[in-house]
């Protein structure tokens, strides 16, 4: 099951699984460098209302991202968070 | 030959500060992703030999857009010069993960082409008590170079940095990167940042506390409102003391110094040309310095990059984006530094379209030729219980018509002139909220205050001085009319008879074209010769004597808001934009524009009035 970067509410985290074929390769290449990452923790630090951009905490930094960004980072729940559920 | 050391690292992770520390030199630093945008390069302190090189900030070598290209590029042209022996990889030290995979890039480029590469790790002093030290030899070990840990705040480590930087080079790279391919990198990258990386959430819990305020939806937007209404009042009130300063003292120097001159044609010149010309201006300066300090108060406490995230729902409306409302802030002081900041907008569109907005941003340089017509047509009524005055109201509703218009053009130009190349969606990093750094913040808006003074003084000297050449001549001042420049105004003037402005106007914004302050300069002198009384009058009080009607001065206030007049703005323009294509349509569209509103606001204002 995964669902993309901007559906995950605030203060929940998940695991980055991949980036988005729609993405241009070096857009995606940039992703990457950033620390979104298969594999990689994020968790949604803050969402404005009013669609504006996201902020979202990924190897010890915060990024903004707009809405056509975060769609396109595809996370899967953390495996803790399944079971506790 | 001087041995060549190029300072590189991911965006805001304090190259900049660790450069002028080194050099003693002052690039600009502040808390923002991709301030510099051009190399910087001086000695190290105290070794001729050794100079430094700051680039601008980079998440990567390779580019996304052509603007970080070029910048690649150029990186890789200058490690291919023979001078360059070094790299100074800078990385933040409390945010590993952004600069690791860089530095690793760097180390692969150093392999590669045999040059030494050295990480310095900043930002140490930020660690937060008990949230563990920085292992700078942990880190060397597993990088297979030297780690240097230093602060440029309180500038721990430098002197250990600064006796390698003039010692011997170094010890080369690992021939191991020189092989290492991207998806390993990434992977080696991940590692290290787990195993040296500071613990994320402590650093960033206090900074979450105030997003949460910063970027609310309502208190973030109320804030935002807040600050720029402090940001314009500002202006006008805190620089409003050392304005009458300036302006007592120019009167007591000018009736104290000119009857003491010999011969009238000295006495005249500098009465009407020096005190009359020149020093009409320099009054505006402390605005200048009030509107650099509170934008770099702004910029420097991280408060500029939610500013940003804000904004870019709004702006995005407007054809731009969250991005480009730092080159449009900084545009309100000046246009110059607001065309480089635009190279923070990644996508070229947006860029263009940022560029054709700064222009119309009120400027400093506005501000003399608005506070003028102000004081002389606006009464300094005292309204909402004295909290704001009329004068300022009409000074907010200038800045609030230069903003509008500059959206309006944005926003029609984008859907008039539709793209089909995709877009960089709107990505920036949050940097950490900081406590401004104050002395280098004054240095600054010092700096910015003398390059006004100097570079626009000496145009306006020379503008001044030919101006009041032309009008004191044939006739030594007697009469203005039948003076040289009279005879010139008298041909220029039926461009300006429908805005309801005489000839001495018109030669005002005719010189106004080269910058927009020279209007300023220029009425002054014309004044100055035509005042007959030796005591030095205000400029504001000759206009009132002039017999300019209210809607000539609007007229003119909406004339300068929307006309293009800098020869800097378009220079600079054409050097960013890549050719004067651009800048040349901009500034005849705006000079229509600006004409056609000016006069649409005169016919208006006489009939109301
Ligand atoms: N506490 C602390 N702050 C620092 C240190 N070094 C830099 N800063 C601050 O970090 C911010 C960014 O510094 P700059 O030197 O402009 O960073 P830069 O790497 O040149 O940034 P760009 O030019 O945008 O790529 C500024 O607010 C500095 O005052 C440090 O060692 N400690
Ligand atoms: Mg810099």
């Amino acid at each position: 099951m995964s669902q993309p970067l901007w559906a995950l509410p605030k203060g929940q985290r998940a695991r980055v699984r991949d980036l988005s074929e729609a993405l241009p390769a070096a857009q995606a290449q940039r992703l990457r460098e950033l620390g979104f990452l298969p594999g990689a923790l994020v968790e949604c630090i803050h969402r404005p209302a009013f669609g504006a951009p996201r902020v979202y905490l990924v190897a010890g930094a915060c990024f903004s991202l707009e809405r056509e960004m975060a769609r396109r980072i595809y996370t899967e729940p953390l495996e803790e968070s399944a079971h506790a559920s | 030959m001087p041995r060549e050391t190029l300072l590189v690292g991911s965006p805001n992770s304090g190259k900049s500060l660790l450069f002028n520390r080194l050099t003693g030199l002052s690039q600009k630093v502040a808390n923002f992703p991709g301030i510099t945008v051009r190399l910087g390069r001086g000695e190290l302190l105290g070794h001729a030999d050794e100079v430094l090189i700051d680039f601008p900030g980079t998440y990567s070598l390779a580019p996304i857009s052509g603007e970080e290209r070029i910048a690649s590029d150029g990186f890789q042209a200058a490690l291919a010069r023979a001078e360059v022996q070094r790299v100074l990889c800078v990385v933040d030290a409390t945010r590993l993960g952004k600069s690791l995979s860089l530095a690793l890039q760097m180390l692969r480029e150093g392999a590669r082409q045999g040059t030494d590469v050295l990480v310095v790790a900043t930002m140490t002093d930020a660690f937060p008590p008990g949230g563990g030290a920085f292992d700078a030899a942990g880190l060397s070990e597993a990088l297979g170079v030297p780690v240097f840990p230093v602060s440029g705040k309180t500038g721990a480590g430098l002197d250990t940095l600064r006796g390698a930087l003039a010692g011997a080079a170094g010890a080369p790279v690992p021939p191991r990167y020189a092989e290492l391919h991207d998806e390993a990198l990434q992977a080696e990258a991940q590692d290290l940042m787990a195993r040296f990386g500071a613990p994320g959430a402590l650093l960033l819990r206090g900074q979450t506390r105030l997003d949460g305020f910063f970027l609310h939806s309502l208190f973030g937007g109320l804030a935002f409102f807040a600050l720029m209404a402090v940001l314009f009042q500002s202006i006008f009130t805190w620089a409003a003391p050392a304005m009458d300063g300036i302006e007592a003292a120019l009167a007591w120097g000018a009736d104290g110094l000119v009857p003491l001159l010999p011969g009238t044609l000295l006495k005249d010149f500098v009465s009407d040309a020096l005190f009359g010309g020149v020093g009409a201006f320099l009054v505006f300066v402390p605005q200048i310095f009030v509107l650099t300090v509170i934008v770099g108060i702004m910029e420097d406490s991280g408060y500029m990059a939610r500013a940003a995230v804000i904004c870019h729902r709004p702006l995005r409306f407007f054809g731009l984006t969250g991005k480009s409302f730092v080159p449009m802030l900084s545009g309100v002081a000046c246009a110059i530094p607001g065309i480089y900041a635009a190279r923070v907008v990644e996508s070229p569109r947006k860029r263009w379209l940022t560029y054709l907005a700064v222009p119309l941003m009120p400027c400093s340089a506005r501000l003399p030729v608005y506070t003028l017509l102000i004081v002389a047509f606006i009464p300094a009524t005292p309204i909402l219980g004295g909290l704001l005055g009329l004068q300022g109201l009409a000074m907010v509703g200038l800045y609030l018509f230069g903003l509008l218009a500059g959206l309006v053009v944005t926003s029609l130009v984008s859907r008039v002139a539709p793209s089909e190349e995709d877009d960089l969606p709107f990505v920036l990093e949050m940097p950490p909220y900081r406590v401004p750094a104050w002395g280098p913040l004054l240095q600054m808006a010092l700096r910015r205050s003398k390059d006004f003074v100097t570079k626009a003084g000496a145009v306006i000297f020379a503008v001044t001085v030919v101006v009041w050449v032309l009008g004191y001549f044939p006739n030594g001042g007697k009469d203005l009319g039948a003076s040289w420049l009279g005879g010139l105004g008298r041909w220029v003037e039926p461009l300006f008879a429908p805005l309801g402005l005489d000839w001495r106007y018109g030669v005002a914004i005719l010189t106004s074209f080269l910058a927009r302050e020279v209007f300023v300069g220029t009425l002054g002198a014309i004044f100055g010769i035509e005042g007959a009384e030796e005591n030095f009058l205000p400029l504001a009080d000759h206009i009132q004597a002039s017999g300019m009607a209210l809607p000539s001065g609007l007229a003119l206030l909406v004339f300068f808001a929307l006309a293009l007049q800098c020869v800097s703005t378009v220079a600079v323009l054409a050097r960013e934009s890549g050719g004067w294509r651009l800048p040349l349509s901009m500034v005849a569209a705006y000079l229509v524009l600006a004409y056609g509103a000016a006069w649409v606001a005169f016919l208006f204002a006489s009939a109301l009035l």
